[in-house]
Parts: C-alpha cells; sequence; structure tokens
C-alpha cells in the first residue's frame, strides 16, 4: 500500500479477471507483518509476526503442510488454530501468490528466510498452483538483473576485477565491500546510497572520490565529488524497463529535457569511449 | 492548450503501472492521471525542488561546487575510475535497460564491481 | 526506554522522495519516528514532540508521531532515509544486506535539540566529522 499503492488495486487484490469476476471478493488475502499496516487492516488474515521471527513461522507453515502437529500455543506470537487455518487456506487455494518485502531479507535469517519460503512454495505446489515475486522497489531493478544475467550470467554483485565475472553476496556486494574499506572510487547511478545505506558504509563513501549521474540534489550528490546530471527515463527520454513480473514495456518519452542535458545512455557511451583512450 | 499524452508508463515502482494520462502544455507536464501519490510527484516539478541541468564538480568535498561541461566532468569521471584499483559501480535501477547496458560495458572494461540496489 | 526499530517505505516518503529531497517536505517525511500511543504516554511525549534515537551503531534527533498502523508491543518505526541510517545495522552476516528491521534502540527526549535538515545532516554527519 505504501511502497507499491496501486500494486493491490492494479494487479493482485482488487483488480476484476477472466477466473475472478468480483475482484476482493473472490481473493483471500493473508499478511504477515509485526505491523498493524494499512494493507494488513484490508486482509483477511494478519499474521502480526514478533520482530525477527519469519523463519520459525515459516518452518510451523511447513510443518502443519506436512501434516505435523504443533505442540505449542503460540509461534512467533501467532496462535497456532490461526497458522493451521492459514496453511488450508492456501491449500485450498486455486493459485496462490507470495509477495514478499524487505522484511525477509532484512531480518535475522536474511536470505534464509526467502530460502525456507522457497521450499514452503515448492512444497504448496503438490496441492495446488502457487508462486513467489519480490516487490520489487524501483522500476527498473528487474530490469538490471535481467541485462547483467544476459551479459554475465549472475544477477548483481558482480566483481569484474579478476577480469572475469565473479559473484558472492557478501564478499562482492557494495555494502560489504564499502564496510571493509575496499571501494577506492565509487559511481553512483541514479541512487541514493547517501540515504539508504547504513553510517558506516556512507562514512566510506565520504572519504572516497564519488561520481553521481544524477539529476537531483539528493544525500548522496551532497557528498559527490562530480554530479553529472541526466535527462529522467520514463519521462524526458524513453527506454524498456522490466516490470517484476518480467514483463518488459517500453517507457514513453513525454516532454524534452532541459536544453542541453544529456540521456543517461549518452554519457556512458560518451565515458565508454574516453575510458578506451586512456587505457 | 493542453495536451494528454496517454498510456505513459509510469517510473516509479516496479509495478510499472501503464495506464497514465500525462497533461502537457507548452512543453511542461501540468498534471497526471491515474498516477498515485508517487508517481504523481515523480512528473510533476515541485516548488522548491533543486534539478541540476549542468554538470558540477569540487575537488574537496568540504567546498562548493563549480558549474562544469559535460565533457570535463565525463572526462575526470572516466579519469578517476581508470586509475582506480577497486571502483563500485552502482545504483542502476532508475535507468533503462539500454543505458544499464552501457554502464556494465564499463565496469567490466576497467574491472570494477557492478552492483544494482537488489543488493540492499 | 528500549524498543525495537523497524524500517520501511511510507508513502509520504516516496512522495517527498520523488518531489525533491532538499525539499522541507523530506525531513518531515522522514526524520520522524512512529511510536505506539501507550509508549509515547510511557515516556511522556506528545506527537511532534522531538526525541532522540540511540543504538549501538549510532544516534539520531527526530520528530515524534502517533503510529496509525499500530505496532506490536515493544516496536517503534522509522520511514527509510538518512535519519534511520544513523542508527540502523550495517551487519550483513555476510549476505550482502545489511540489518534495518529489529535493531534495538533506546528513545528518550531531546527538548531543545534540532532536527538536522538532509544537507546540514550530511554534511555534520559525513563531511565535517573529523
Amino acid at each position: 500500500m505504501h511502497a507499491h499503492p496501486r500494486h493491490m488495486g492494479r494487479y493482485s487484490v482488487f483488480a476484476r479477471g477472466f477466473f475472478r469476476e468480483r475482484g476482493r471478493k473472490d481473493r483471500t488475502v493473508v499478511v504477515v507483518d509485526p505491523r498493524k499496516t494499512d494493507t494488513a487492516k484490508l486482509a483477511d488474515l494478519h499474521l502480526q509476526v514478533e520482530p525477527n521471527k519469519d523463519y520459525e513461522l515459516i518452518s510451523a507453515m511447513r510443518a502443519v503442510l506436512k501434516g505435523h502437529e504443533l505442540n505449542v500455543d503460540r509461534v512467533a506470537g501467532i496462535p497456532v488454530d490461526t497458522i493451521y487455518a492459514v496453511v488450508e487456506a492456501c491449500k485450498k487455494a486455486q493459485f496462490g501468490q507470495l509477495y514478499f518485502g524487505m522484511g525477509v531479507t532484512m531480518s535475522k535469517g536474511k536470505h534464509r528466510i526467502i530460502d525456507n519460503a522457497i521450499c514452503l512454495i515448492q512444497e504448496l505446489n503438490a496441492y495446488t498452483k502457487f508462486g513467489l515475486m519480490p516487490m520489487r522497489g524501483h522500476y527498473n531493478v528487474n530490469g538490471f538483473n535481467q541485462v547483467m544475467s544476459w551479459l554475465t550470467g549472475y544477477p548483481y554483485a558482480v566483481d569484474f576485477s579478476r577480469g572475469y565475472p565473479r559473484y558472492n553476496p557478501g564478499e562482492t556486494s557494495t555494502i560489504d565491500l564499502l564496510l571493509r574499506g575496499e571501494v577506492d572510487v565509487m559511481m553512483n547511478i541514479a541512487s541514493d546510497p547517501g540515504a539508504h545505506f547504513p553510517q558506516k558504509a556512507v562514512e566510506h563513501i565520504a572519504r572516497i572520490p564519488l561520481i553521481s549521474i544524477e539529476p537531483h540534489q539528493t544525500p548522496t550528490t551532497e557528498l559527490s565529488n562530480i554530479v553529472i546530471p541526466t535527462a529522467f527515463t520514463g519521462v524526458e527520454v524513453g527506454g524498456v524497463a522490466y516490470r517484476m513480473d518480467g514483463v518488459p514495456l517500453e517507457l514513453k518519452k513525454v516532454v524534452e529535457p532541459p536544453e542541453g542535458v544529456l540521456t543517461d545512455e549518452e554519457v556512458f557511451k560518451i565515458m565508454g569511449k574516453k575510458i578506451e583512450e586512456m587505457l | 492548450m493542453v495536451k494528454v499524452v496517454k498510456n505513459v508508463v509510469c517510473p516509479f515502482c516496479g509495478c510499472l503501472c501503464d495506464d497514465l494520462e500525462i497533461l502537457v502544455e507548452d512543453g511542461h507536464i501540468v498534471g497526471t492521471k491515474n498516477a498515485c501519490r508517487i508517481g504523481h510527484a515523480k512528473f510533476m516539478h515541485f516548488e522548491g525542488s533543486v534539478r541540476y541541468t549542468e554538470p558540477l564538480i569540487r575537488e574537496d568535498k568540504k567546498e562548493d561546487f563549480k558549474k562544469t561541461d559535460y565533457d570535463r566532468a565525463i572526462e575526470e569521471a572516466a579519469r578517476l575510475l581508470v586509475e582506480s584499483k577497486l571502483p563500485v559501480l552502482y545504483g542502476f535501477s532508475s535507468i533503462s535497460c539500454e543505458a544499464q547496458r552501457e554502464a556494465i560495458m564499463i565496469g567490466e572494461r576497467i574491472g570494477a564491481v557492478v552492483d544494482n540496489t537488489a543488493t540492499i | 526506554m528500549k524498543f525495537l526499530l523497524n524500517t520501511a517505505r511510507t508513502i509520504w516518503q516516496g512522495e517527498a522522495i520523488e518531489a525533491g529531497k532538499n525539499l522541507e517536505m523530506y525531513r518531515k517525511a522522514a526524520a520522524v519516528c512512529y511510536l505506539n500511543r501507550e509508549d509515547m504516554e510511557k515516556l511522556g511525549i506528545k506527537e511532534g514532540d522531538v526525541i532522540r534515537v540511540k543504538s549501538k551503531y549510532g544516534d539520531v534527533v527526530v520528530y515524534a508521531r502517533e503510529a496509525s498502523e499500530p505496532m506490536t508491543e515493544g516496536m517503534v518505526f522509522m520511514p527509510l532515509g538518512p535519519w534511520a541510517n544513523l542508527v540502523v545495522s550495517p551487519e550483513t552476516d555476510s549476505t550482502g544486506m545489511p540489518s534495518f528491521k529489529g535493531v534495538p534502540v533506546e528513545i528518550e527526549k531531546a527538548e531543545g535539540e534540532e532536527v538536522l535538515s538532509m544537507v546540514e545532516l550530511m554534511r555534520k554527519k559525513y563531511l565535517e566529522r573529523d
């Protein structure tokens, strides 16, 4: 509701379709969140999970799905009867979908939580059709993961420093490299690590030369040595972006960029040429 | 004369809603239809919001920026990247796939770590 | 008082980052900490009061707001942004992903202290610290 305001209306919950003529009435919505969020208020069932207990909850659901009994009153703060009810609802669904956000990637357990959730979804497919999808924040996060995968075989955090692509999150991922102080120059492209990285990582960014390809004044440009503004993609220049479900869509150019402002693509082409001359 | 541009794809979140209508008058966006609050903010220019239209450069981060031209800014950026031992290219999630490809090629050429916002 | 800090997006923070991060709108949307009503009463603070949020990793001064989305007991909430970043955990457990949720924090009143704007915060906390 907050990060993707039209997701429920347009795609997941209220949308009317061939199999769901009545929209919301033909769907069951379960929300897992420690807060009674605006989304949770619209749900049929809200599992108010205790912080950092997501892994336990998923494990309990898997156990119930396998026919085990839960010999406790509550798991992760949720009454076991509710857990039985949710698992039953998932099994009975004609087509289920798990949408997940940063709760399962940033709480204790990190990617192990999503690993566990993937297992749950696999097991649910013994009963019905069930899928899962990350709620991508920026409009073209998925696009980058697609492009990177075509080019290198890996989705992100790719290290070319040995001359061939290597991928090992935790070692080759930006936050870890910054925390270990290994990075000596950073180029930030249309993003805002100054606003979204933890303090210790930003402290290192403040110490090294920083180039920002960015049209707005942001926390990151405040720490930059060079700011190269570009046209807004999807407003002043077209291009392709991938929706969170992997569908590529053509962005439109609606108005002209301010006079003299280059596009991202133009900037990188010129930069590539200059680098080629220097090497 | 207000012109309506239909079926515009919203460049904010991963939903990529493709039913926006953008109202344009004299080459400026004056309104939106169907967009959510955040999508609307993305298309509209807000009073007081700083938008850079010329490249900026400074040696010392505590000093103020000086305006420069694209050629010099890109040249300096290229030099920093070429001379770096371990550069990181980070971001990428709010640009088109075409631009992403160009930047990844740069990363490969200079032996950089190339990472996007999926990392966080 | 001790709490567990949760962070995430809010629609107001999202609107402000697209409108312009140099705007007062951004400070109003992101330099805040949402608390359950009972906790605000226990701390003796009201809507809009200035509070200090402190963790093992740093501290920050923000405005207190009552949560319209009630949380489990002992939890507080901050929108993502440079303010929350000063207190969240950078620990990635070797996964590449820092911990922005479930961070132990302490909250106290900070009457008369200033909630920094984005530009002041970046300057004071990162550029002029040494």
